[in-house]
């Protein structure tokens, strides 16, 4: 079996450890848990008729004192990158991520996840705000880890592009 | 051969001994150390449970534990990662070392373990150790957590604010575009928790509202205000924002956040809209201005930059906070033209209580010594936990150096108190530097490098004290730092070289006999004095290498004699630390096998401060040295504290006066009556003696007359190579047959 290291990155709080158990466990907590360092979850997914093995690098998210280890995303295939659609900063956040990582690894696929779209009376993002990060809109899904809206779908989409970037390779 | 097979068990159980310290030390420690070679790792110590535990889990049954080491890529991916930088450190030959960070495993659905890779280079050997910092991992996420929590509740706050002005600001506008008056839209706005103020391009006051009134402090009778805020706004913004002024003089739109002052003169933050009203035609008539009062926001992030720079375990501020706080306050003190005092501090022998009580109790006392560093400053003053045993007090505006003094005075004495465990108590001292700005630096870096050569000066001095830069000691402890690096290379650089300096013998039996001097040749600093560096080799434990360099150059210079005819004896000066170490007496068979010389033709010289060390243990090691066969000399007596008893007690089979007594010969009746009753007492004892420093004829015609037996200095010869030596020998006994090797070297 194929297996795919692949990392969450993004602002603090925009919920990457909440998709992540989401996603493996099936379980969401409304409480804020803060990530410190990385922690790493596996989970197979069928990719047409391949089972890929998920290797998942929750990655602490970037705030005023913590900055991206970029040595965590070394090896990557692909990057689950994360904001918050309730916060615009969270927006900021991953346009940096996207500059340092389109730098050191120009060809890691990356799909945009934007979180909580369950809150849709708090949202503050527009589509012009999304379109500066300038991502292809089939990789980009609008998630809810509290209602699993879309969680497995953009994870999927992850690992199609890991496979891709595999034969390309 | 059964005494050989002894001694050989003796050490491989010291060995034995040594290994299950260290096993048990990092066990205690919780960390599972590996060396890593060719794609294995092995374990150097016993490893702990959990680790035993998680990596069973991680790889595939059966093949957990497999002979051929371990194979932590596999069982951790994020180690694998992590191998990418941790050879490079292991490809490199330096002392560098490199952590992976933290990162969690759990074991099982209850448990999480927080670990942190470490990898370094230790002489010849690649390690990687994998440190279990779950303990301590949970102070530090409350504070992440209690930070991010801050920042995110101040997030929302900011954003709903600026949504709200936002709201506002359009709602004025329609009102504005619909022509209505003045006063429609003052009722409109009267109740708005939002200061709101309209003004002419000039700043002349239209409108403004109750929220405006509370914000700013205006009082009654100076409603309206007067003075043109939208004046003070830029004015106060514009550290900030310098584009400020050209942005309203063009009528555009501006938001942001400052800090303003109230009629009061009270501090305030406030988020600042500031958008243009235009006419039909698209002139400028006025400005609208939203403003809310942020300071609440503002000291929130204050307390997550408080958060995020505190020492979890002191809860004292961080190196970081300390690097700021020392660029400010240094900044600060260069406007005013005042002095700023800075004191390093160091615990003392911190390390062996750490490693002795293990890391808990070590926390207890950095935690105790915090709280008494606190209690012996002054509110303003500033503590800072650097990492480690280290300390950093900032003392902002102070008077003089004698004014840091007295506040390291009370520092050390508040520091000076037991400090009391569950089943021991124990003493703490700080060993201290101080660096005053500007006298001492004018730039931070410098500032804390004095303080810590200072700090690093009152260690050298014995510890528990202070001491003040100065550009002097400043040189010299980079002198010494110098030295202490160049020594560890000398070895293997080949720097090192020994002189020799003949002993003759006065009485009719002559013989060839030397003391082997080492000499440092450095590549920078040329020749270092013995008396520069052998103190520093001690501290640093690097005698015991030099030592046994000495033991064996010393043996093959022996060696070279014999083959030229001579057979000498050679005095090698042996420190305490070789003792201690335990394996003096191997290193010394060993370089005797090695060059095949007699024992008799070594002589070991030692001093009386080896006494005060474990003397029972002190005692066998010269016995066996003795049972070898080599002579036990004791070097500077009478320098110390002369015990007689040892005399006794120990094979001494010379005894060597120091050359402060001989210098004073023969007119200083006290050293006098000192030489005469050494050389007496010791022939009563059977012991020999040699007086070394001998410069004048009266110094030796004196010791003649005293039939001392042997004496040593520059009356005679220099320290002297070896080639020098053998061209000596030759020229006062030259050998005809090599086979006679029993020359004498006499004076006569």
């Amino acid at each position: 079996m194929i297996s795919k290291k692949v990392t969450m990155v993004g602002a603090f709080a925009v919920g990457k450890t909440s998709l992540v158990r989401r996603f493996v466990e099936s379980i969401f907590s409304e409480k804020y848990h803060t990530t410190i360092g990385v922690k790493i979850d596996k989970k197979q997914v069928q990719v047409d008729q391949e089972m890929v093995q998920l290797m998942i690098w929750d990655i602490e998210g970037v705030d005023v004192f913590t900055e991206l280890n970029t040595t965590y995303l070394r090896g990557a295939s692909g990057m689950l990158l994360v904001i918050d659609g309730t916060r615009e900063n969270t927006v900021d956040a991953a346009q940096k991520i996207l500059d340092t990582v389109t730098n050191s690894m120009p060809e890691t696929p990356v799909v945009l996840v934007v979180n909580k779209c369950d809150l849709k009376s708090q949202w503050a993002l527009t589509n012009g705000q999304l379109s500066r990060l300038n991502i292809a809109e089939e990789n980009i899904f609008y998630t809810s880890a509290k209602t699993g809206e879309c969680v497995e779908e953009a994870f999927s989409r992850l690992a199609e592009l890991t496979l891709g970037s595999a034969i390309m390779e | 051969m059964a005494a050989e097979n002894i001694k050989s068990l003796k050490h491989n159980l010291a060995l034995v001994e040594q290994g299950a310290l260290l096993s048990n030390l990092f066990l205690r420690l919780d960390i599972a150390i590996f060396e890593y070679d060719n794609g294995v790792f092995c374990a150097l110590s016993s490893l702990p449970d959990w680790f035993d535990n998680l990596y069973c889990q991680q790889m595939a049954a059966g093949s957990g534990l497999a002979n051929d080491g371990y194979h932590l890529e596999e069982a951790f991916p994020f180690i694998e990662n992590f191998l990418f930088d941790a050879k490079k450190i292991w490809q490199k030959n330096t002392d560098d070392e490199i952590k992976s960070g933290i990162w969690t495993e759990t074991p099982d659905p209850l448990n999480e373990l927080n670990l942190e890779a470490i990898a370094m280079r230790c002489g010849e050997r690649s390690l990687l150790l994998i440190v279990n910092e779950t303990k301590h991992f949970d102070i530090r996420r409350k504070v992440f957590q209690r930070a991010r929590d801050l920042a995110l509740s101040n997030e929302r706050l900011e954003s709903s604010l600026y949504l709200h002005q936002r709201q506002l600001h359009l709602q004025i506008e329609d009102l504005y575009q619909k022509n209505q008056s003045f006063d429609e839209i003052q009722n409109n706005i009267q109740d708005e928790s939002t200061a709101i103020l309209i003004c002419k391009q000039d700043g002349s006051v239209e409108l403004f509202n109750k929220a405006l009134i509370d914000i700013y402090a205006i009082s009654k009778d100076q409603t309206p205000p007067q003075k043109s805020l939208l004046k003070k706004w830029s004015e106060e913004a514009e550290k900030q924002y310098p584009e400020i002024r050209r942005i309203l003089a063009t009528g555009q739109h501006w938001e942001g956040e400052f800090e303003t002052e109230d009629d009061h003169q009270r501090k305030k933050w406030v988020r600042m809209m500031i958008a243009p009203m235009k006419s039909d035609d698209d002139s400028l008539e006025h400005f609208v201005c939203i403003a809310n009062d942020i300071s609440n926001i503002k000291l929130s992030e204050r307390e997550i930059e408080r958060l995020i720079q505190l020492d979890p375990n002191t809860h004292l501020p961080n190196r970081r906070y300390f690097w700021n706080q020392l660029n400010e306050l240094v900044a600060l003190n260069k406007k005013t033209g005042t002095c700023l005092g800075l004191i390093y501090l160091d615990i003392d022998h911190f390390k062996q209580v750490n490693n002795e009580l293990g890391p808990e109790k070590g926390d207890q006392l950095l935690k105790t010594v915090a709280n008494r560093l606190r209690q012996s400053l002054k509110k303003d003053d500033f503590v800072a936990h650097l990492g480690g045993d280290e300390f950093a007090v900032i003392i902002d505006n102070v008077d003089d150096e004698y004014m840091m003094s007295e506040i390291a005075m009370r520092i050390q004495e508040n520091i000076a108190r037991d400090v009391v465990f569950d089943d021991l108590t124990m003493n703490v001292t700080l060993s201290m530097g101080i660096a005053m700005y500007p006298k001492h630096g004018i730039k931070p870096h410098i500032l804390v490098k004095n303080a810590d050569y200072a700090m690093y000066h009152a260690k050298e001095l014995g510890r528990n004290q202070y001491r003040i830069t100065s550009p002097e000691l400043h040189q010299k402890v980079k002198h010494k730092i110098q030295i202490e690096q160049g020594l560890k290379t000398a070895l293997e650089k080949n720097e090192f070289r020994l002189l020799y300096q003949p002993q003759i013998s006065l009485g009719s039996k002559g013989e060839f006999r030397m003391e082997a001097l080492i000499r440092w040749h450095h590549p920078e600093h040329g020749t270092v004095s013995p008396a520069d560096f052998i103190s520093v080799a001690e501290e640093s434990g690097l005698i015991i290498d030099i030592g046994r360099w000495v033991i064996e150059t010393a043996c093959e210079e022996a060696e070279k004699l014999n083959k030229a005819g001579y057979n000498a004896k050679v005095s090698v000066n042996v420190s305490a630390k070789q003792f201690q170490n335990g394996q003096l007496v191997s290193e010394v068979e060993h370089a005797l096998n090695n060059y095949r010389i007699d024992a008799e033709q070594i002589e070991l010289e030692v001093t009386e401060s080896l006494f005060l060390h474990n003397l029972e243990n002190i005692q066998k090691q010269l016995n066996e040295l003795k049972d070898l066969g080599v002579t036990i000399a004791l070097d500077d007596f009478g320098t110390g504290f002369s015990s007689l008893s040892y005399l006794k007690k120990l094979p001494i089979d010379i005894l060597k006066i120091d050359r402060s007594f001989i210098s004073e010969l023969p007119d200083n009746q006290h050293s006098r009556t000192i030489v005469e009753s050494v050389i007496s007492m010791s022939h009563q004892l059977g012991i020999k003696v040699i007086a070394e420093g001998i410069e004048e004829q009266t110094q030796l015609d004196y010791l003649k007359e005293l039939d001392c037996d042997y004496v040593q200095g520059f009356l005679f010869h220099a320290p002297m190579s070896s080639q020098d030596l053998i061209q000596l020998y030759q020229s006062i006994a030259p050998i005809k047959n090599k086979a006679s090797r029993t020359k004498k070297l006499s004076n006569s």
